[in-house]
């Protein structure tokens, strides 16, 4: 008998189907409006050198502090370089690395979290030790470690808070799977003579779901300010690579100077994608039918 | 004679969507004074918001209509010091799960004496006053019992300790809400048993809510049958099951598997309990009811006298005299 | 091979099964033996701490016994902990439904999809004829619609639980207090249903565990009586109801409630 895993054509491609009215039936519109945000956050982000109208990175210190103008829409910052061309181009590493690290993180944490809910026993104890003294390293003390190991850089640094947010993501989502695990509708799958791959995967992993994708959107909240506060520090992005959290942190001095542009801009792009990451992820976390 | 407890066109609604939904429709019922009223009914017929509805404790978003009276005094009307006294000294409840009505870091004891502190009874004389409530549940080590914690005990203690703190203020009525749905068979009889003998010594009135006919027969002298949110049928207890009123109870009767005789098949009703709220127009059953007739669609039959009892059935005498609505005793068959 | 109609369908002999907690052994089931031949239905009688649902979940595959053997159609019970194809080949020998019609159904799968998972594991129909093979099975245990679980009633959930455990096709039925939670009026039907079964698959062996005497009455060939992990008495379901003669039997018998009957009470030790 070949064993060839046992697949059931679970969702057809009636529910694959894009279909406009179908995905606002889903999410919502409210859902729709915050996807078309971040898609177009994203497309921004991709398309970035032919959007911004100036080299983001061209220093002229007789137009600092420069208000509106046709020539720079939102003005210039401390050393004359073009908001505009800043933010657009600082959407690349902003979205880019929060991103990054919420789906290492996730997709290890959940892997742990739910291995150690599955067994149980030893297993679990043991899981939960290491989280504990993974918990131990703050974020950015583990990214300034990594950074002085390998050097400043976005990738080192995305990688050390990457695994520092494993815990989070694993303790909330094991607290969940150990609750799930326990429920009859696992049990009965295990009874019914699935494997545990089959189980976890097709019934423990779609009912954490909600919960994994509410954390992946706290988590990039989080993920978005410790890497600013990391470039902030010098050890992330490196200037004069622009990054929305480094400009807020540039921008400081500005606000008092009566020249808020560039901080209140840039914090303003950063709440509006959390909040988008919240609200679509809210709607995507609602159960959603399975029909065969 | 005045009734102890009178409930007349009681209608309960929550906030469902854009418009309030009824939980309770329209119940009306009444308690003589030391009298065991039985109220039954399957789950959404609404018969715990209906006990809830009596001491109030019903979630702040409910709106309530109707009236209901104790001893003459209108509840739903009562100042918060008033509900307060009424609470304390006229009325008590037992629930279905008395563990979650205990706080488990505290003792017997401590729980007891919580309501003899309101009227002054402290120390030594609440710890005997405590001792002799639990005498009277029939609990054989009373000490032992005070100085445990609610795990320490099984779910039938826990629940004999709820029924002594509710005698403890020697209240006139007793709600008890499914007390021994949660309990094993045995136990269920004699926390049964504890109830009944208690409220006939003390001639304590009593609404037992269950989802049992034959439970309700055991112990209380009338049985209220109510349906999606209304009484259809209220009866001597015996006479329920001698000779139902309502199509409704005749099929609750006759689709319950009998411990005495073993039947082919059991003549269940079709479809399933609904809500208040999911009734259509007219009467609520006749979408499962063998008799309904077009003109059963039409309105909502009233609840009227019959036979020394109360139905909503615009067909009952046509259908008793036919004998459609079945005797179903044991003996019968 | 031993034809399978020789051997009883269930035997189970001397069993026990010993749990831990906290450092101190708790004896959830002391030595239990019984044998139900094929077809049969028998009902295992307690209340909680007698030892049932333990029972059950080792005839399941779910809890390792401490000792004592257990043989579904002359079949072991393999030793070790059952995974991949041995549990497999396990549960097409039995199947259970669940007491939470509310919680043994996955939130987010549908009737339908359910019950064609459980054709899917188990080789039971090619891939294009899962759907229509699990809409004939829910439409033999009355069940004509697909949703998810949160928009069926309680008796509907229950159906579907039926169906997926038949759809296995499996000797033996465990049915854990099957039909505690539902409403009586529906209790009923899904009593019915359970008889039509048992006509139509008349080598089908269940199992029902509860504590509800009237269900027992209408369900069950023979009962076991059990009380603290033991088997206090057991015999045919007329011979047990009518005229049980353990004391334990006794007890339970008369606290049934029925037309006339008055609980009483003892003081609690």
């Amino acid at each position: 008998m070949s064993a060839s895993p046992v697949s059931i054509p679970a969702p057809t491609q009636r529910s694959l189907r894009i279909s406009m009215k179908g995905i606002s039936e889903r999410i919502g519109w409210g859902g729709v409006v915050a996807g078309g945000v971040l898609a177009l956050l994203f497309l921004v982000a991709i398309f970035a050198p032919l959007l911004a109208p100036h080299d983001p990175n061209q220093v002229s210190l007789g137009e600092a502090y420069a208000s509106s103008s046709s020539q720079h829409w939102l003005g210039t910052d401390a050393t004359g370089r073009d908001i505009l061309s800043r933010l657009i181009v600082g959407s690349r590493t902003a979205l880019l690395g929060p991103l990054l690290v919420v789906v290492f993180a996730t997709l290890i944490g959940t892997a742990i979290a739910i291995f150690a809910a599955w067994r149980g026993g030893l297993t679990d104890t043991v899981a939960v030790r290491i989280l504990d003294i993974l918990f131990a390293f703050p974020a950015i003390l583990l990214a300034i470690l990594s950074a002085a190991v390998f050097g400043a850089g976005l990738t080192a640094v995305v990688l050390a808070i990457g695994i520092a947010y494993i815990p989070y993501v694993a303790r909330v989502i094991r607290s969940e799977a150990v609750r799930q695990r326990a429920l009859p509708y696992i049990t009965a799958c295990e009874a019914q003579g699935q494997s545990a791959l089959r189980v976890c995967s097709r019934h423990l992993l779609p009912n954490l779901l909600p919960l994994i994708i509410a954390q992946m959107t706290v988590s990039f909240g989080y993920a978005m300010i410790d890497l600013s506060a990391v470039s902030y520090l010098g050890f992330g992005v490196q200037p004069p690579t622009a990054d929305w959290g480094e400009m807020v942190a540039n921008g400081q001095p500005g606000i008092l100077l009566g020249h808020p542009t560039e901080a209140l801009a840039a914090s303003a792009l950063i709440v509006v994608a959390v909040l988008c990451f919240t609200v679509l992820g809210q709607r995507l976390g609602a159960p959603k039918e399975r029909r065969l | 004679m005045t009734d102890l407890l009178r409930i007349e066109g009681l209608r309960i609604q929550f906030p469902g969507g854009s418009q309030m939904r009824d939980v309770v429709s329209e119940v009306s019922l009444a308690i003589a004074p030391g009298e065991a009223v039985g109220l039954v009914g399957e789950s959404g017929s609404g018969k715990s918001m209906t006990a809830r509805a009596v001491i109030r404790v019903l979630p702040p978003t409910a709106r309530v209509s109707g009236e209901i009276t104790f001893d003459g005094a209108p509840v739903l009307s009562m100042a918060s010091k008033q509900l307060r006294a009424f609470r304390q000294k006229d009325v008590a409840m037992i629930f279905q799960d008395p563990s979650v009505h205990l706080n488990p870091i505290r003792t017997i004891l401590d729980f007891l004496a919580e309501g003899m502190r309101l009227r002054g009874v402290t120390g030594d004389a609440a710890r005997s006053r405590a001792k002799s409530l639990l005498s009277q549940v029939l609990i054989d080590d009373p000490d032992r019992v005070l100085d445990s914690y609610p795990h320490q005990l099984s779910g039938g203690m826990l629940q004999r300790v709820m029924i002594a703190s509710a005698i403890d203020g020697e209240p006139r009525l007793l709600l008890a809400d499914e007390p021994t749905t949660a309990l094993d068979v045995t136990t269920q009889a004699e926390v049964l048993a504890i109830i009944d003998r208690l409220r006939r010594e003390r001639g304590v009135g009593l609404l037992f809510i269950t989802h049992d006919l034959e439970l309700a027969a055991a112990i209380c002298d009338r049985t209220v049958v109510m349906y999606a949110g209304r009484t259809v049928e209220e009866q001597g207890s015996m006479a329920v099951h001698r000779a139902p009123l309502h199509p409704y109870t005749a099929g609750l009767l006759v689709s319950r598997p009998h411990v005495s005789q073993k039947q082919a098949r059991l003549q269940v009703l079709p479809g399933r309990p609904i809500a208040a709220y999911e009734a259509p127009g007219g009467c609520s059953f006749a979408p499962r009811c063998a008799h309904a007739q077009p003109a059963c669609e039409a309105e909502v039959p009233a609840f009227r006298a019959l036979a020394g009892g109360h139905v909503a059935c615009r067909r009952a005498e046509e259908l008793r005299t036919a004998g459609l609505l079945k005797e179903v005793t044991h003996a019968e068959s | 091979m031993p034809s399978p109609d020789a051997s009883p369908s269930v035997s189970v002999q001397d069993l026990k099964k010993v749990f831990r907690v906290g450092g101190q052994s708790v004896e959830a089931i002391r030595g239990v033996t019984f044998e139900v031949p094929r077809g049969e239905s028998l009902a295992i009688v307690g209340e909680s701490g007698s030892g049932k649902t333990t029972l059950a979940r080792i005839l399941m595959g779910l809890e390792r016994p401490t000792s004592g053997t257990v043989k579904l159609g002359g079949e072991d019970l393999p030793n070790g902990r059952l995974n991949g194809r041995r549990r497999r080949r396990w549960a097409e020998r039995v199947q259970m439904v669940f007491q939470d019609c509310y919680a043994s159904l996955d939130p987010r799968q549908t009737a339908r999809g359910c019950v064609a998972e459980a054709l899917a594991v188990h080789h039971k129909a090619p891939r294009s004829e899962l759907a229509p093979r699990a809409a004939e099975l829910l439409g033999r245990v009355g069940l004509h619609l697909d949703a998810l679980p949160n928009s069926l009633s309680g008796g509907q959930r229950q159906r579907v639980a039926i169906a997926r455990a038949l759809a296995v096709a499996p000797d033996v039925l465990i049915l854990d207090e099957a039909v505690a939670a539902l409403d009586v009026s529906v209790q009923g039907q899904v009593l019915n249903l359970l008889a039509d079964i048992r006509d139509e698959t008349p080598d089908l062996t269940l199992l029902f565990i509860t504590h509800d005497l009237a269900v027992v009455r209408q369900v069950s060939d023979r009962v076991l009586v059990m009380e603290r992990g033991l088997v206090v008495e057991s015999g045919t379901t007329d011979d047990i109801l009518d005229r049980p003669t353990h004391p334990y039997t006794k007890r339970l018998r008369e606290s049934v409630p029925d037309v006339g009957w008055k609980p009483t009470a003892t003081t609690q030790v």
